[in-house]
């Protein structure tokens, strides 16, 4: 089926897959030709295209909505990475780094900034 | 008359002026690719959100949300967010813009509602401050679009929600060039709140059939919203930037010929003159041989 994925500053993937495992918010479901028409947002996970010759890429998404309709997976995220390219290393040290500013801040929206950027971190830590 | 100096000297300013328009030319020409590919990208992002938006909104009709109250206020709260250009020399863009939202601030003022204003872009906030100061009540008053992430959006986008959700605000309005073409940028007016303007609802007549939404209809309207909202004020950044460097293109493009044109006037006028003189020499040689 044709596959896109999004972001708002790129555009990711643009091709065909056999398969898309999508995280959605009830659990992973695996998008193929003939899906019924679907509407999803996605909880932090992984995001499976395995292509026609079974080649698989993997990614990492924080959330964002995925449409499956007319034989089209169109997956919209703000965050995402290959998982080949997380670094557990670099995302500790920045952790530790963040959970110093949280005491710093005073704002609430900025403390929320940081307490989200800390989740998302550490959930691609547990998945890489 | 102006002297052969005079002269000389205007030739040579009009004649930087023309390398400085024709260099800020080149330099926009070579930003505009980039940020037109940028809004590119970032269309099919928005418009795909946005689809699920309006399908959504129409398959649920009776859900209830701060950013789709339907309840007609009898002193609403605006918000206008004004998505300008950072600077000047770029023809008439940012005083399009700035027209334009003093109209709507004016029909608004006739409705009896309160009118903030935010604005994206130094330029049309030097302009609109100095039409009205008070407008911009809000914690923020202006920022700069070169600096303009995803990121930081999502902040300013944050930042406005909280005050729909609080209840300060009741409406918002956004004013943004949108990219058509290197040549036409078009002046775009958008209710982003409420989301469920009529028109917009009454010209979605081309809505799929059925659609499942997991977990259900609520909870995705509830997270799609607040994202929406975001998405659509990143959007008008970028088609924003590129309108800038497109019009600046122009802009600076016909400076250049105009600049050309002047010199040619100019070095004409100035050949004349120096001609003039020649001749005006020659015949008092001429005259005083004669009256040996």
């Amino acid at each position: 089926m044709e596959t896109k994925i999004i972001s708002p500053e790129n555009e990711i993937y643009n091709g065909r897959a056999d398969i898309v495992v999508v995280p959605g918010d009830e659990g992973d479901f695996g998008a193929m030709i003939e899906h019924a028409p679907l509407i999803t947002y996605l909880r932090p996970g992984k995001l499976e295209v395995i292509e026609n010759d079974k080649s698989k890429k993997v990614f990492f998404v924080d959330g964002g909505f995925a449409k499956v309709s007319d034989n089209r997976c169109i997956i919209m995220v703000d965050y995402i990475k290959n998982i080949d390219d997380i670094d557990k290393k670099a995302n500790n040290q920045r952790i530790s780094i963040l959970k110093g500013k949280i005491i710093e801040s005073i704002n609430d929206i900025d403390k929320r900034t940081i307490l989200e950027e800390i989740r998302v971190l550490e959930t691609e830590n547990d998945l890489a | 008359m102006p002297s052969l100096k005079d002269l000389r000297n205007r030739i040579d300013s009009v004649k930087s002026t023309k390398k400085i328009t024709q260099a800020m030319k080149m330099v926009a020409a070579s930003k505009l690719k980039k940020a037109q590919s940028l809004a590119e990208k970032g269309r099919s992002y928005s418009s795909g959100l946005e689809s699920i938006v309006k399908g959504l909104i129409k398959s649920a009709e009776n859900i209830e949300h701060p950013l789709l109250k339907t309840m007609k206020f009898d002193k609403a709260n605006a918000l206008i967010i004004v998505v300008s250009s950072d600077r000047g020399l770029c023809g008439g863009l940012n005083s399009n813009i700035v027209k334009n939202v003093k109209k709507k601030i004016k029909k608004l003022h006739n409705e009896s509602k309160k009118v903030t204003l935010i604005c994206v872009g130094k330029k049309g906030y030097d302009l609109m401050s100095a039409f009205n100061e008070d407008l911009f009540n809000f914690e923020i008053k202006f920022l700069t679009i070169g600096e303009m992430n995803y990121k930081n959006t999502e902040n300013l986008g944050n930042k406005i929600l909280e005050g729909f959700y609080n209840n300060k605000y009741q409406e918002c309005y956004m004013y943004y060039n949108y990219f058509k073409s290197v040549i036409a940028q078009e002046i775009k007016s958008e209710t982003l709140i409420p989301c469920n303007n009529e028109d917009e609802i009454l010209n979605n007549k081309d809505s799929v059939g059925y659609i499942e939404y997991e977990p259900d209809e609520e909870a995705v309207l509830s997270k799609i919203l607040p994202k929406n909202f975001i998405v659509q004020i990143y959007k008008a950044i970028l088609e924003s930037r590129a309108s800038e460097q497109g019009a600046r293109m122009t802009a600076m493009d016909n400076a250049t010929r105009n600049a050309g044109d002047m010199i040619d006037k100019l070095s004409l006028k100035y050949n004349r003159q120096r001609q003039a003189i020649i001749t005006k020499e020659l015949i008092e040689i001429i005259s005083g041989a004669e009256a040996l």
